[in-house]
């Protein structure tokens, strides 16, 4: 039915009404004008220059650009904090497809979404941060630093990007209707699932592997041989909270883009991500405690570093779990939200304190020095300003909280 | 007639195959561990003859056509601070107080210390370092895209970044006058030395040479050769008379090449590979079989 | 070519003796112009006399006979006290018969410029070099000009 539409309708129009939402232009363009946008549009006035400035003038224009200090809060916030919180697509996708978790379906895309759209931001923070962002595709055609951790990054990451879009193609197929490309996309689908948690569960841990190569300039209270273990299970609960958070937004501030299904079911589910969550953080706790004790850093507790560490371990991993398990026996949804900002909050902590805070601790001055200007903070803000608004984009538009109709009957 | 085979024959036969086998006995059981290059070069600086005359900056910054410096090189007040190497230079001097007597001084030049299996060029992504057999670890810009690992993981803090470039960025360091060593000449820097305190050779003869120093002088160095050992051994050693942590060394360093500490997780990359498939897959397809028996069970129930 | 001549220019070193005195049995030159880099360095006069006074004796500088045990050459190099009788008093025995060019085939010998600098700072450090890089060329080596200062190959 719907190709004939299609059929009868001029390319032009229907591109239009794709963009605009079905709405005349002057009226979709008076829906735009939202506090919101306006607040956003007022970053982007400010921050893109800034970022030009970066593309125009060199890192050293608007970064810190130290040589003792590499890696700033673009990567420590963009690539560090946000991969793990991506987990989201790998997690739903094996929940859903391989463990047959089929009540999360109402879920399933926007885990595919959220988790494409925060490696693809990843990307692009990396873009900003590296020195020549246009060689970017050096690693899989120039050289081959097959020792490099940083190889497997990049070419996990790389793959792992081309996967998502290929688990979320389908959103876009029905978006455009179109149905034998569709039909190409859901075959691949548990192929594309089996990959995603391969290059996943590698890239995940390999971000923390990252920094084995660097003992002595990281903290010993945050080095150690298990870090690969420890952000790979830290990404698996990240992903389980990052759910329950923007299925959370979503609901309360876009409740038109979604279905009744996805709305009814949201308090159960938020409350079974959430127990998932709660184990998840305690294992993670578990694995934290084991390799403290492995490397026999009792002692380096009761040190300034020793008492940071302690706020993240306790603070922001075990008070937010105990809040988890606490939300999910009374059955609030609205404790378990609570947690799980709260938990996304110390994921975020834990990488910033491993790729920041920790990482040159020995230097003199070197808490002064991690402070980082405000241009570095006015590039993140820009492009965390543009990741929201092309996700709500993407979700206003294409069948994400919702099942689109014509497709019912053919998903799984 | 068939010629029987003896024990005699036999002992003959083994003798012979294990004699085969023994011809090289460390061939087959030799663990397979590379150390750095047998003939590399180095250098060894004896800290107790630096008189912080920076003509090794001079005599760098000349032979690697590097601008000229912030602070020109005749200029005492350079010491205020401690420097680094940078986009601009490849080797500084810094002057540290002698803990022994603080009326004198110490000074420390810094540089590459070229490991014999440089961090920086196993975390480079792009292979764009290399250890030359010659000793000297070299970058090749050409390939660089800047993601600046390197200077993360180098344990020294050499590899520097030069941000101001839009364009052309790229990682600066000493490259131990890679040309110069190819061409029989000494180092820049150890050649404009005037108290010889840069001593360029073989890393073997260097080694000796600073333990028949010691050896010979032991109120004079404490006894640590600095770099023989450190993250693996690095082409560029030390000795010095007072402790090493007093003038700013790095002595959290492990003793072995920093590439052990990721060997384990790079090993371990080819099992998730092949096992995970396996495993999901079979996690799958018992999911899909319990549903499907449960249909039909179902069906069975209704009829 | 240019590596000889620099090295020609750099390692040969004209002795001016001013002064021949009989002090005792021992004569040795009162001052000393020390001018092989003169192209670069103003000639240094360099007062023997003065610091024999000043210093603890000849082997301060000098590898004298049965002193100094620490040096390396010396396990195989025996210097008898003939020997070091005749390099001083007959023919003297330059620095660079032996501290020449540095050969990285025998790196615990230093070349001569390191030779004759280690002589000179192993009293002279903290006094005036060491403090500040200046404290070379104010003191021994006063500059000529920049204009002179690179030499044209």
């Amino acid at each position: 039915m719907s190709n004939h539409v299609m059929e009868r309708e001029s390319f032009a129009s229907w591109f239009m009404r794709k963009l605009t939402l079905g709405m005349s232009w002057p009226e979709y363009a008076r829906s735009l004008v939202t506090p919101f946008n306006i607040v956003a549009a007022l970053i982007l006035i400010i921050g893109l220059p800034v970022i030009a400035t970066r593309f125009l003038y060199g890192l050293a224009s608007v970064t810190h650009a130290s040589n003792d200090y590499p890696w700033g809060i673009i990567l420590g916030w963009g690539l560090f904090g946000g991969v793990p919180l991506s987990a989201t697509g790998f997690i739903m996708g094996t929940a859903f497809y391989i463990f047959g978790f089929r009540k999360y379906k109402p879920l399933l895309r926007l885990g595919l979404l959220t988790g494409f759209m925060g490696y693809f931001f990843a990307v692009v923070y990396l873009l900003v941060d590296l020195g020549r962002p246009w060689r970017i595709y050096y690693p899989m055609i120039i050289g081959f630093g097959t020792a490099s951790v940083l190889f497997l990054v990049a070419w996990h990451v790389a793959t792992y990007l081309t996967v998502q879009f290929l688990e979320f193609s389908e959103a876009i197929l029905e978006w455009i209707k179109s149905r034998r490309l569709y039909k190409w996309a859901t075959m691949i689908t548990i192929a594309m699932t089996i990959a995603g948690i391969i290059l996943s569960t590698l890239h995940q841990s390999a971000l923390g592997a990252l920094f084995l190569l660097a003992p002595g300039k990281l903290h010993p209270l945050w080095y150690s041989s298990y870090i690969p273990h420890l952000f790979l299970s830290s990404a698996v609960y990240a992903a389980l909270v990052m759910v329950i958070a923007v299925s959370f937004l979503i609901a309360r501030y876009m409740p038109h883009v979604c279905d009744d299904n996805y709305l009814k079911n949201l308090d159960s589910l938020t409350i079974g991500l959430g127990k998932g969550a709660a184990i998840g953080m305690y294992v993670y706790f578990a694995l934290k405690m084991v390799a403290l004790a492995h490397d026999d850093n009792w002692s380096l507790l009761n040190t300034s570093y020793g008492y940071w560490y302690l706020v993240e371990v306790i603070g922001f991993v075990i008070i937010p779990a105990l809040i988890l398990t606490y939300g999910v026996k009374k059955e609030s949804p609205g404790i378990v939200r609570f947690g799980a900002f709260y938990s996304i909050a110390g994921v975020i902590l834990n990488r910033i304190n491993v790729s920041i805070i920790a990482f040159n601790w020995q230097l003199p001055d070197h808490l002064h020095h991690i402070v980082p200007p405000i241009t570095e903070v006015i590039m993140v803000l820009t492009i965390i300003t543009i990741h929201i608004l092309i996700f709500r984009w993407i979700v206003r538009r294409m069948p994400v909280t919702y099942e689109h109709p014509d497709y019912k009957e053919l998903h799984h | 007639m068939k010629k029987e085979f003896t024990r005699r024959d036999f002992l003959k036969l083994t003798g012979a195959l294990s004699g085969a086998l023994l011809i090289k006995p460390d061939a087959a059981s030799a663990y397979k561990e590379f150390s750095g290059w047998p003939d590399a070069y180095g250098c060894l600086t004896d800290l107790s003859e630096c008189v912080g005359c920076r003509s090794c900056e001079k005599a760098c910054n000349e032979a690697n056509g590097l601008p000229q410096p912030a602070i020109p090189f005749d200029e005492g007040s350079v010491f205020n601070e401690k420097r680094r190497p940078d986009a601009r230079a490849f080797t500084v001097v810094n002057r540290f107080t002698d803990p022994r007597d603080p009326g004198k001084f110490i000074y420390r030049k810094v540089q590459c210390n070229h490991c014999n299996e440089p961090a920086c060029a196993s975390a480079c992504p792009i292979h764009a370092y290399e250890k030359t057999p010659e000793g000297a670890v070299l970058y090749d810009p050409a390939k660089c895209f800047g993601c600046r690992y390197c200077m993360i993981v180098c344990p020294f803090y050499v590899p520097a970044y030069d941000y101001e470039s839009a364009l052309e960025p790229k990682i600066v360091k000493c490259i131990m006058c890679y040309p110069r060593i190819k061409a029989g000449r000494l180092p820049a820097c150890v050649e404009a030395c005037p108290a010889g305190a840069i001593t360029f050779g073989k890393r073997k003869d260097l080694i000796n040479l600073a333990r028949e120093k010691i050896m010979r002088n032991p109120q004079r160095y404490v006894n640590h050769i600095y770099g023989e050992h450190e993250a693996g051994g690095t082409s560029w050693m030390y000795i010095s008379s007072v402790p090493f942590e007093y003038l700013g060394f790095p002595t959290n360093i492990p003793k072995h090449p920093l590439i052990e500490e990721v060997k384990g997780f790079l090993g371990a990359v080819p099992v998730v590979f092949t096992v995970w498939p396996a495993l999901f897959g079979m996690v799958y397809a018992a999911v899909k079989h319990r549903d499907e028996l449960f249909k039909s069970e179902h069906k069975e129930v209704k009829k | 070519m240019r590596k000889t001549l620099l090295i020609s220019i750099l390692l040969f070193f004209f002795l001016t003796l001013l002064f021949y005195q009989g002090a005792g049995s021992v004569s040795y030159p009162k001052v000393i112009l020390l001018n092989s880099i003169s192209n670069k360095y103003t000639a240094v006069k360099f007062n023997h006399e003065k610091h024999i006074s000043m210093s603890g004796g000849c082997s301060q500088c000098h590898h004298e006979h049965q002193k100094n045990e620490s040096l390396i050459c010396k396990d195989c190099h025996n210097l008898t006290p003939a020997l070091f009788k005749n390099s001083v008093h007959r023919n003297f025995m330059a620095c660079r018969n032996c501290h020449s060019e540095f050969n990285p085939q025998v790196p615990q010998m230093p070349d001569l410029k390191a030779a004759y600098h280690r002589a000179c700072f192993q009293c002279h450090r903290g006094m005036d070099v060491g403090i500040e890089p200046k404290g070379c060329s104010g003191r021994c080596h006063l500059l000529k000009t920049a204009k002179t200062e690179r030499r044209s190959p």
